[in-house]
Protein backbone atom coordinates (compact mmCIF):
# COMPACT_ATOMS: atom_id res chain seq x y z
CA UNK A 1 0.00 0.00 0.00
CA UNK A 2 1.62 3.28 -1.11
CA UNK A 3 1.23 6.23 1.16
CA UNK A 4 0.48 9.69 -0.17
CA UNK A 5 1.25 13.14 1.16
CA UNK A 6 -1.67 14.22 3.32
CA UNK A 7 0.00 17.29 4.85
CA UNK A 8 -2.24 19.68 2.93
CA UNK A 9 -5.45 17.88 3.87
CA UNK A 10 -4.51 17.74 7.54
CA UNK A 11 -3.35 21.34 7.61
CA UNK A 12 -6.50 22.58 5.87
CA UNK A 13 -8.57 20.77 8.47
CA UNK A 14 -6.42 22.15 11.28
CA UNK A 15 -6.64 25.70 9.90
CA UNK A 16 -10.45 25.54 9.60
CA UNK A 17 -10.75 24.13 13.09
CA UNK A 18 -8.34 26.61 14.64
CA UNK A 19 -9.98 29.60 12.97
CA UNK A 20 -13.38 28.55 14.26
CA UNK A 21 -12.04 27.79 17.76
CA UNK A 22 -10.06 31.02 18.05
CA UNK A 23 -12.84 33.24 16.75
CA UNK A 24 -15.31 31.58 19.14
CA UNK A 25 -12.89 32.20 22.00
CA UNK A 26 -12.50 35.86 21.04
CA UNK A 27 -16.26 36.25 20.75
CA UNK A 28 -16.72 34.84 24.24
CA UNK A 29 -13.91 37.02 25.57
CA UNK A 30 -15.41 40.20 24.13
CA UNK A 31 -18.92 39.19 25.19
CA UNK A 32 -17.73 38.88 28.82
CA UNK A 33 -15.94 42.25 28.65
CA UNK A 34 -18.95 43.94 27.05
CA UNK A 35 -21.35 42.48 29.62
CA UNK A 36 -19.10 43.65 32.45
CA UNK A 37 -18.73 47.05 30.76
CA UNK A 38 -22.50 47.40 30.38
CA UNK A 39 -22.86 46.44 34.06
CA UNK A 40 -20.40 49.14 35.09
CA UNK A 41 -22.10 51.78 32.94
CA UNK A 42 -25.52 50.78 34.29
CA UNK A 43 -24.32 50.91 37.90
CA UNK A 44 -22.63 54.25 37.14
CA UNK A 45 -25.90 55.64 35.77
CA UNK A 46 -27.75 54.44 38.86
CA UNK A 47 -25.19 56.18 41.07
CA UNK A 48 -25.54 59.38 39.04
CA UNK A 49 -29.33 59.18 39.25
CA UNK A 50 -28.98 58.60 43.01
CA UNK A 51 -26.98 61.83 43.30
CA UNK A 52 -29.46 63.71 41.15
CA UNK A 53 -32.19 62.85 43.64
CA UNK A 54 -30.48 65.15 46.11
CA UNK A 55 -30.61 67.96 43.57
CA UNK A 56 -32.56 70.40 45.76
CA UNK A 57 -30.15 70.42 48.63
CA UNK A 58 -27.14 69.12 46.75
CA UNK A 59 -24.43 70.18 49.12
CA UNK A 60 -21.64 68.85 47.02
CA UNK A 61 -22.49 71.27 44.24
CA UNK A 62 -22.23 74.05 46.74
CA UNK A 63 -18.81 72.87 47.84
CA UNK A 64 -17.61 72.80 44.23
CA UNK A 65 -18.80 76.29 43.45
CA UNK A 66 -15.99 77.96 45.24
CA UNK A 67 -12.50 76.50 44.69
CA UNK A 68 -11.02 78.22 47.76
CA UNK A 69 -13.83 76.93 49.87
CA UNK A 70 -13.35 73.47 48.40
CA UNK A 71 -9.64 73.56 49.25
CA UNK A 72 -10.54 74.20 52.84
CA UNK A 73 -13.34 71.71 53.20
CA UNK A 74 -12.44 69.04 50.62
CA UNK A 75 -12.35 66.31 53.26
CA UNK A 76 -15.87 67.18 54.33
CA UNK A 77 -16.91 67.28 50.67
CA UNK A 78 -15.50 63.81 50.07
CA UNK A 79 -17.18 62.54 53.24
CA UNK A 80 -20.44 63.96 51.98
CA UNK A 81 -20.06 62.40 48.54
CA UNK A 82 -19.23 59.08 50.19
CA UNK A 83 -22.27 59.38 52.45
CA UNK A 84 -24.59 59.98 49.49
CA UNK A 85 -23.05 57.18 47.45
CA UNK A 86 -25.55 54.32 46.88
CA UNK A 87 -23.35 51.53 48.21
CA UNK A 88 -25.13 48.71 46.40
CA UNK A 89 -24.37 50.19 42.98
CA UNK A 90 -20.92 51.30 44.06
CA UNK A 91 -20.09 47.68 44.87
CA UNK A 92 -21.44 46.80 41.44
CA UNK A 93 -19.03 49.20 39.77
CA UNK A 94 -16.16 47.90 41.90
CA UNK A 95 -16.90 44.27 41.14
CA UNK A 96 -17.32 45.07 37.45
CA UNK A 97 -13.97 46.83 37.24
CA UNK A 98 -12.30 44.02 39.19
CA UNK A 99 -13.91 41.49 36.85
CA UNK A 100 -12.59 43.27 33.78
CA UNK A 101 -9.09 43.51 35.24
CA UNK A 102 -9.13 39.81 36.22
CA UNK A 103 -10.39 38.72 32.79
CA UNK A 104 -7.80 40.84 30.98
CA UNK A 105 -4.90 39.70 33.16
CA UNK A 106 -5.83 36.03 33.36
CA UNK A 107 -6.27 35.69 29.60
CA UNK A 108 -3.08 37.50 28.68
CA UNK A 109 -1.13 34.38 27.63
CA UNK A 110 -4.12 32.84 25.94
CA UNK A 111 -4.77 36.01 23.93
CA UNK A 112 -1.11 36.17 22.93
CA UNK A 113 -1.23 32.53 21.78
CA UNK A 114 -4.44 32.99 19.86
CA UNK A 115 -3.14 36.11 18.11
CA UNK A 116 -0.02 34.15 17.17
CA UNK A 117 -2.18 31.27 15.93
CA UNK A 118 -4.26 33.58 13.75
CA UNK A 119 -1.11 35.21 12.38
CA UNK A 120 0.42 31.87 11.46
CA UNK A 121 -2.88 30.82 9.87
CA UNK A 122 -2.73 33.95 7.71
CA UNK A 123 0.87 33.12 6.76
CA UNK A 124 -0.25 29.61 5.82
CA UNK A 125 -3.11 30.93 3.70
CA UNK A 126 -0.91 33.46 1.88
CA UNK A 127 1.41 30.70 0.61
CA UNK B 1 12.26 24.16 12.04
CA UNK B 2 12.84 20.67 10.64
CA UNK B 3 15.74 20.16 13.02
CA UNK B 4 13.68 20.74 16.14
CA UNK B 5 12.90 17.82 18.43
CA UNK B 6 9.31 16.58 18.84
CA UNK B 7 9.10 18.18 22.26
CA UNK B 8 10.24 21.54 20.97
CA UNK B 9 7.84 21.35 18.06
CA UNK B 10 4.92 20.57 20.35
CA UNK B 11 5.92 23.39 22.67
CA UNK B 12 5.89 25.75 19.68
CA UNK B 13 2.46 24.53 18.63
CA UNK B 14 1.23 24.98 22.19
CA UNK B 15 2.56 28.55 22.08
CA UNK B 16 0.44 29.26 19.02
CA UNK B 17 2.69 28.42 16.08
CA UNK B 18 0.27 26.49 13.87
CA UNK B 19 2.89 26.17 11.12
CA UNK B 20 5.03 24.03 13.41
CA UNK B 21 2.32 21.41 13.18
CA UNK B 22 2.96 21.14 9.46
CA UNK B 23 6.51 19.99 10.21
CA UNK B 24 5.10 17.51 12.70
CA UNK B 25 2.64 16.14 10.12
CA UNK B 26 5.41 15.73 7.53
CA UNK B 27 7.60 14.02 10.09
CA UNK B 28 5.05 11.47 11.24
CA UNK B 29 2.64 10.78 8.41
CA UNK B 30 4.74 8.04 6.75
CA UNK B 31 5.36 6.23 10.01
CA UNK B 32 1.70 6.53 10.93
CA UNK B 33 0.65 5.28 7.52
CA UNK B 34 2.90 2.26 7.89
CA UNK B 35 1.67 1.63 11.44
CA UNK B 36 -2.03 1.92 10.58
CA UNK B 37 -1.71 -0.15 7.42
CA UNK B 38 -0.62 -3.06 9.60
CA UNK B 39 -4.02 -2.94 11.29
CA UNK B 40 -6.30 -1.79 8.47
CA UNK B 41 -5.85 -2.99 4.91
CA UNK B 42 -7.98 -0.59 2.86
CA UNK B 43 -5.96 2.39 1.59
CA UNK B 44 -8.82 4.90 1.86
CA UNK B 45 -9.43 3.90 5.47
CA UNK B 46 -5.76 4.15 6.32
CA UNK B 47 -5.69 7.67 4.93
CA UNK B 48 -8.75 8.68 6.93
CA UNK B 49 -7.36 7.18 10.12
CA UNK B 50 -3.99 8.90 9.70
CA UNK B 51 -5.74 12.21 9.06
CA UNK B 52 -8.03 11.73 12.05
CA UNK B 53 -5.08 10.78 14.26
CA UNK B 54 -3.09 13.87 13.38
CA UNK B 55 -6.14 16.08 13.70
CA UNK B 56 -6.98 14.58 17.11
CA UNK B 57 -3.44 15.26 18.23
CA UNK B 58 -3.78 18.88 17.20
CA UNK B 59 -7.11 19.25 19.00
CA UNK B 60 -5.61 17.99 22.24
CA UNK B 61 -2.14 19.46 21.77
CA UNK B 62 -2.53 21.85 24.70
CA UNK B 63 -2.88 18.91 27.08
CA UNK B 64 0.14 17.03 25.74
CA UNK B 65 2.90 16.65 28.31
CA UNK B 66 6.11 17.68 26.55
CA UNK B 67 8.26 15.91 29.13
CA UNK B 68 7.00 12.56 27.82
CA UNK B 69 7.48 10.87 24.47
CA UNK B 70 5.01 12.35 22.03
CA UNK B 71 5.29 9.58 19.46
CA UNK B 72 3.96 7.04 21.98
CA UNK B 73 0.91 9.21 22.54
CA UNK B 74 0.45 9.70 18.79
CA UNK B 75 0.66 5.99 18.00
CA UNK B 76 -1.74 5.14 20.80
CA UNK B 77 -4.26 7.58 19.26
CA UNK B 78 -3.69 5.91 15.88
CA UNK B 79 -4.14 2.45 17.35
CA UNK B 80 -7.41 3.36 19.02
CA UNK B 81 -8.67 5.15 15.92
CA UNK B 82 -7.83 2.13 13.77
CA UNK B 83 -9.51 -0.31 16.16
CA UNK B 84 -12.61 1.88 16.41
CA UNK B 85 -12.81 2.10 12.64
CA UNK B 86 -12.36 -1.66 12.28
CA UNK B 87 -15.12 -2.23 14.78
CA UNK B 88 -17.46 0.06 12.86
CA UNK B 89 -16.59 -1.59 9.57
CA UNK B 90 -17.05 -5.01 11.09
CA UNK B 91 -20.51 -4.07 12.25
CA UNK B 92 -21.42 -2.74 8.82
CA UNK B 93 -20.20 -5.92 7.16
CA UNK B 94 -22.10 -7.99 9.64
CA UNK B 95 -25.35 -6.18 9.00
CA UNK B 96 -24.84 -6.67 5.27
CA UNK B 97 -24.16 -10.33 5.80
CA UNK B 98 -27.30 -10.65 7.86
CA UNK B 99 -29.35 -8.99 5.15
CA UNK B 100 -27.99 -11.40 2.51
CA UNK B 101 -28.48 -14.31 4.85
CA UNK B 102 -32.09 -13.37 5.39
CA UNK B 103 -32.66 -13.14 1.65
CA UNK B 104 -31.39 -16.70 1.22
CA UNK B 105 -33.22 -18.17 4.16
CA UNK B 106 -36.49 -19.93 3.94
CA UNK B 107 -39.41 -18.69 6.00
CA UNK B 108 -39.04 -21.68 8.34
CA UNK B 109 -35.39 -20.84 9.00
CA UNK B 110 -36.25 -17.20 9.63
CA UNK B 111 -38.91 -18.17 12.13
CA UNK B 112 -36.56 -20.58 13.86
CA UNK B 113 -33.93 -17.88 14.12
CA UNK B 114 -36.42 -15.37 15.55
CA UNK B 115 -37.68 -17.94 18.02
CA UNK B 116 -34.14 -18.70 19.14
CA UNK B 117 -33.39 -14.97 19.51
CA UNK B 118 -36.50 -14.56 21.66
CA UNK B 119 -35.44 -17.50 23.81
CA UNK B 120 -32.04 -15.93 24.40
CA UNK B 121 -33.62 -12.58 25.23
CA UNK B 122 -36.00 -14.13 27.75
CA UNK B 123 -33.18 -16.21 29.26
CA UNK B 124 -31.10 -13.08 29.63
CA UNK B 125 -33.90 -11.38 31.51
CA UNK B 126 -33.86 -14.17 34.08
CA UNK B 127 -30.20 -13.89 35.07
CA UNK B 128 -28.86 -11.24 37.48
CA UNK B 129 -28.44 -7.73 36.10
CA UNK B 130 -24.66 -7.68 36.64
CA UNK B 131 -24.35 -10.79 34.46
CA UNK B 132 -26.82 -9.45 31.90
CA UNK B 133 -24.76 -6.28 31.46
CA UNK B 134 -21.53 -8.19 30.96
CA UNK B 135 -23.04 -10.59 28.44
CA UNK B 136 -24.68 -7.79 26.47
CA UNK B 137 -21.48 -5.79 26.31
CA UNK B 138 -19.37 -8.81 25.39
CA UNK B 139 -21.59 -10.45 22.78
CA UNK B 140 -23.72 -7.64 21.41
CA UNK B 141 -21.42 -4.63 21.70
CA UNK B 142 -18.32 -6.78 21.13
CA UNK B 143 -16.26 -5.04 23.80
CA UNK B 144 -13.13 -6.60 25.27
CA UNK B 145 -12.81 -7.58 28.96
CA UNK B 146 -10.79 -4.45 29.57
CA UNK B 147 -13.36 -2.19 27.90
CA UNK B 148 -16.20 -3.82 29.82
CA UNK B 149 -14.24 -3.37 33.02
CA UNK B 150 -13.81 0.33 32.25
CA UNK B 151 -17.42 0.79 31.13
CA UNK B 152 -18.94 -0.86 34.19
CA UNK B 153 -16.24 0.26 36.60
CA UNK B 154 -15.53 -3.27 37.86
CA UNK B 155 -12.30 -5.29 37.96
CA UNK B 156 -11.43 -7.48 34.94
CA UNK B 157 -11.59 -10.63 37.07
CA UNK B 158 -15.17 -9.79 38.06
CA UNK B 159 -15.99 -9.34 34.35
CA UNK B 160 -14.53 -12.77 33.65
CA UNK B 161 -16.41 -14.42 36.53
CA UNK B 162 -19.71 -12.74 35.65
CA UNK B 163 -19.38 -13.74 32.03
CA UNK B 164 -18.62 -17.36 32.90
CA UNK B 165 -21.56 -17.52 35.31
CA UNK B 166 -23.84 -15.81 32.79
CA UNK B 167 -22.93 -18.32 30.07
CA UNK B 168 -23.65 -21.24 32.40
CA UNK B 169 -26.94 -19.69 33.52
CA UNK B 170 -28.13 -18.97 29.96
CA UNK B 171 -27.13 -22.46 28.83
CA UNK B 172 -29.19 -23.98 31.63
CA UNK B 173 -32.21 -21.84 30.80
CA UNK B 174 -32.08 -22.77 27.10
Amino acid sequence: MRNKDITKQVMNRVVRFEEARSSTWFKKYWAILIILGIGIVYAGIRIYVGYREFDEEFMVAWYFQDWEMFQIVWRDALDFIWMLLPMYWAYGVGIGIMGIVIVILSTYTKRKNIKKKLQSIQTYKRR
Amino acid sequence: MDNLSDQELVRRIQDGDVLAFEVFVRRYQKRLWFFVSKIVYQAHLVEEIVQDTLFSLYRTIEKVDTTKTISTYLFSIAKHAAIDRLRKEKKTVRLDDIEFAYEDESLYEQLTRQEFAQKIQSALKKIPLSQQNVIRLYFFKELSYEEISRTLGIPINTVRTNLRRAKIAVKKLL
